[in-house]
């Protein structure tokens, strides 16, 4: 592939990556924020946790499956109760990939 | 000295396991794409970014345009603004450098980590070492990274199994904020809309859609109740707020 094209990709991928992240943190870090605003931010992770979590084990390639073919929609079904007890990001990749290969096997 | 310590790497340590075998896949998806180990490195070290790499290497094997490829990470990508908006007021007394590699290291995972370590009063978390676990964890990245495209042709990925790997890193995470009856509606009901959505909003702008419209109707509903319980002081601690994050996330 054209080496203009891949360092031309990279470079707007570091600028795409690096404005949304260090523009509100340079702003916001001098002012004091308004309290409606603390209390959105504070919902937002819970939403956006959700809203990733969701399309990638309902949707298989772009559509709705709940078939018992859907192994990202089982595995997550059975690892949830541990995940939620623990609340181990170590557990969910452990317990998430175990399932994951196992069920993929079996099925 | 500092940045790097114990408790660092064992609050990492789940954080490497993931960006190792999910570098690993997307050096191997680079290589596809006619990318060298080297562009891979720079590309992870530059972007630090696991999904709009998976993405913008897709749409290069695609030869999509620039515009379209800038566009598309933006979206996928705005979600860090709301990242970095919440971390800001503890950089406040820090440097303008410090401020830029902070922001720079944010990723879903280390931001979930540094915030509840944070917020963890009785761990006096440093800067130091909210510093070092971006830093490692961009390193970490760069390198299977650059592994992974280096030995696409000698090893056999699952392919489908790396990608769940992300879906259960992000199910952990997600697993530490929901914490009341509240964000639990929040979170589901932003996980069905962004179901929704996917197939309607271009440009991947659903998830970031989705997380605006629940949280946004939740803190509104907030506020009115906070509101008729104390119509005069708007400045009481809230529920769930920034200082009660209970600590979670490590393994």
């Amino acid at each position: 592939m054209n080496q203009n094209y891949i360092l031309g990709v990279i470079l707007i991928m570091a600028l795409t990556g690096f404005l949304p992240r260090i523009l509100p943190m340079a702003i916001l870090k001098k002012y004091p924020i308004p309290h409606w605003f603390k209390v959105w931010l504070n919902f937002v992770p819970p939403a956006i946790f959700g809203a990733l979590v969701f399309p990638d084990i309902f949707l298989t390639e772009g559509h709705v499956n709940l078939s018992l073919h859907n192994i990202p929609l089982l595995t997550t079904l059975l690892i949830t109760p541990l995940v939620l007890k623990t609340k181990s990001l170590g557990v969910a990749v452990l317990a998430g990939g175990g399932v994951f290969a196992l069920l993929e096997y079996v099925l | 000295m500092g940045y790097i310590t114990r408790r660092v790497l064992q609050k990492d340590a789940p954080i490497i396991l993931g960006y190792w075998v999910l570098g690993i896949a997307c050096g191997m998806l680079g290589e596809k794409a006619g990318l060298n180990p080297f562009h891979m490195f720079i590309m992870s070290v530059l972007a630090f970014a696991g999904s709009s790499q998976f993405i913008g290497i897709a749409m290069m094997l695609q030869s999509a345009s620039y515009i379209s490829i800038a566009l598309t990470i933006l979206m996928v990508n705005l979600r860090y603004a709301l990242f970095t908006s919440t971390l800001a007021p503890l950089v406040s007394k820090k440097s303008g450098l410090y401020t830029a590699l902070f922001s720079y290291g944010t990723t879903d995972e280390t931001f979930a980590l540094n915030l509840s370590s944070f917020q963890n009063e009785t761990e006096h978390w440093t800067h130091k070492e909210a510093l070092g676990l971006d830093l490692l964890s961009m390193v970490v990245w760069a390198v299977a990274n650059a592994f992974g495209c280096y030995a696409s042709k000698l090893i056999q990925l699952d392919l489908s199994l790396v990608s769940y790997i992300l879906t259960a890193m992000f199910l952990g995470i997600w697993s530490n904020y929901l914490k009341n009856r509240t964000m639990v509606i929040t979170g589901l009901t932003a996980g069905i809309l962004a179901v929704l959505l996917a197939q309607m909003v271009p440009f991947k702008l659903h998830i970031v859609v989705a997380s605006l419209l629940p949280s946004g109707v939740a803190a509104w509903l907030y506020l009115q109740h906070e509101k008729k319980i104390q119509p005069r002081k708007s400045a009481v601690p809230e529920e769930g707020s920034c200082t009660t994050i209970e600590r979670g996330t490590e393994a």
